[in-house]
């Protein structure tokens, strides 16, 4: 009996914490807007900053976000994997392991069994990636519309695929640049570093295109509005009555459907870039001399 | 309030969402895939076992099966033999018994045939003698004098003869 207690009270805390970050991060957003400032696109809000060297740290609503989407992916895990068992009874243990099984599945289709390890990290990509993105429905300045962010994941990425791509050995990777004629190097090394640019531009771009567009809507309603119904008595010609309605339609393509669109594309090209940046020949070239150096000595 | 411009390039904010991206990678790795993969393994061996249990099983009760049909012909091919046996000895027996008493009612009969004969002999020498008595009686009343039987006897069996031949 108690311990049956325990183990609600265990689920309570998980659930809170998936959901009080956001709601932190709502009443930090609501304190700090200043009121009547009309409808305006910029950047997020600057929290505090703090000096470093070359420039400053900017601890904005953005970083505020991001931390509480992570904490609040950790309690869905805890939640999900609390009290697992060997024959599941509960649904969120169904929940977790579709999950697992899913992205398990898409490495396997994609990258092949090699990559199996890859799979927590896809993972990652994909729901901190969703999440970011589907924040903007609570209000929040959705962390995928600051480039930064975006560019952060996307050097990662690129990070591993020249790892892997180095795994073949340094003087095949250097030699790729020279490749079909040496005349081509610049272009290919502008398309090396094009996979990181282009993939957090695209990313970064959609979303915050989503929100431009949601807010020049509302603002356009605004003024629509304020024109029709401005004969309407006492404080109903304040409301603006237009802006109910299309912007929820709109809401539901930018902010749901395109931010997990953009997250699984970001997800796969992932994948995709990693899995055939991969040099499997070369790389089982070299360690095959590997072990023939290792059996020489010993023979 | 202070905002960012719209399009910012910070390279401190993107070392912070990079090292974001590998503490949400290792929370999900240590947090929901470990727990998922233990458990799924955990089931995954436990399904191994129940099917190789139930292999086992199975050929257990294959093998039970096989020894009962063996056992089953057996048993039967022990059952023909007997019975087999049992009409051989039958057989024999009876085959026996058969010649025995052929030959027990061969031998009676031959002792009957015998007793017969005998007693034919024995009554060819009664009515021969009866005969006998009776001619010398016959002669005696025709001749009206005693016959001597003693004297005529040679006479009497030529007479006897002579009847047994006509017989």
């Amino acid at each position: 009996m108690t311990k049956e207690r325990k183990d609600k009270l265990i689920d309570w805390l998980y659930l809170a914490m998936v959901i009080l970050p956001y709601v932190i991060c709502m009443v930090l957003k609501v304190l700090t807007t200043p009121g009547g400032e009309g409808i305006s696109i910029t950047g997020a809000h600057i929290y505090f900053e703090i000096p470093m060297p070359l420039m400053n740290l900017c601890i904005t609503e953005v970083q505020a976000t991001s931390v509480a989407v992570i904490i609040s992916i950790f309690g869905l895990c805890l939640y999900m994997t609390h009290g697992i068992k060997v024959v599941p009874n509960t649904k969120r243990q169904l929940i977790a392991e579709w999950v697992v099984e899913k992205v398990n599945g898409l490495i396997k289709d994609n990258m092949g069994n090699r990559y199996m390890a890859f799979a927590p990290f896809i993972a990652a990509i994909m729901a901190i990636s969703a999440f970011s993105s589907l924040s903007s429905l609570l209000g929040l300045f959705p962390p995928t519309s600051d480039m930064n962010i975006v560019a952060g994941w996307a050097i990662l990425v690129f990070i591993l695929i020249t790892y892997y791509k180095l795994k073949g050995g340094l003087f095949p990777y250097v030699k790729g640049f020279f490749e079909p004629v040496p005349v081509f190097a610049p272009f290919n090394i502008i398309g090396e570093i094009a996979t990181p640019v282009s993939m957090s531009f695209r990313h970064y771009g959609n979303v915050l295109s989503g929100v431009v567009i949601s807010t020049l809507v509302a603002s356009a309603l605004n003024g629509l509005s304020q024109m029709l119904f401005s004969w309407l008595p006492g404080f109903l010609k304040d409301i603006p009555l237009l802006r109910v309605g299309l912007p929820a339609i709109l809401s539901v393509y930018f902010d749901i459907f395109s931010g997990l669109m953009q997250a699984f594309i970001f997800a796969m090209l992932t994948m995709l870039y990693i899995a055939t940046g991969f040099p499997e020949e070369e790389y089982e070239k070299r360690q095959a001399k590997k072990k023939k150096k290792k059996a020489l000595p010993a023979a | 309030m202070q905002s960012l411009d719209i399009i910012s390039v910070n390279i401190w904010n993107i070392l912070l969402s990079l090292v974001n991206l590998l503490i949400l990678f290792l929370i999900l790795k240590r947090f929901l895939f470990k727990p998922v993969k233990k458990v799924m393994n955990e089931r995954q061996a436990q399904v191994t076992a129940i099917y190789a249990d139930a292999e086992n099983d199975r050929q257990a009760a294959a093998d039970m099966k096989q020894e009962y049909e063996t056992r089953m012909a057996t048993a039967r091919e022990e059952a023909d033999g007997l019975v087999r046996n049992a009409v051989q000895t039958a057989q024999r027996k009876s085959d026996a018994i058969l010649a025995d008493a052929s030959q027990q009612a061969a031998h009676l009969k031959q002792k009957a045939e015998n007793e017969i004969q005998l007693e034919k002999k024995q009554m060819l020498s009664d009515v021969k003698a009866e005969i006998s008595d009776l001619a010398v009686s016959i002669a005696s009343r025709i001749m009206e004098r005693e016959v001597n039987a003693q004297d005529h006897a040679e006479f009497v069996d030529q007479f006897i003869q002579n009847v047994g031949e006509q017989q």
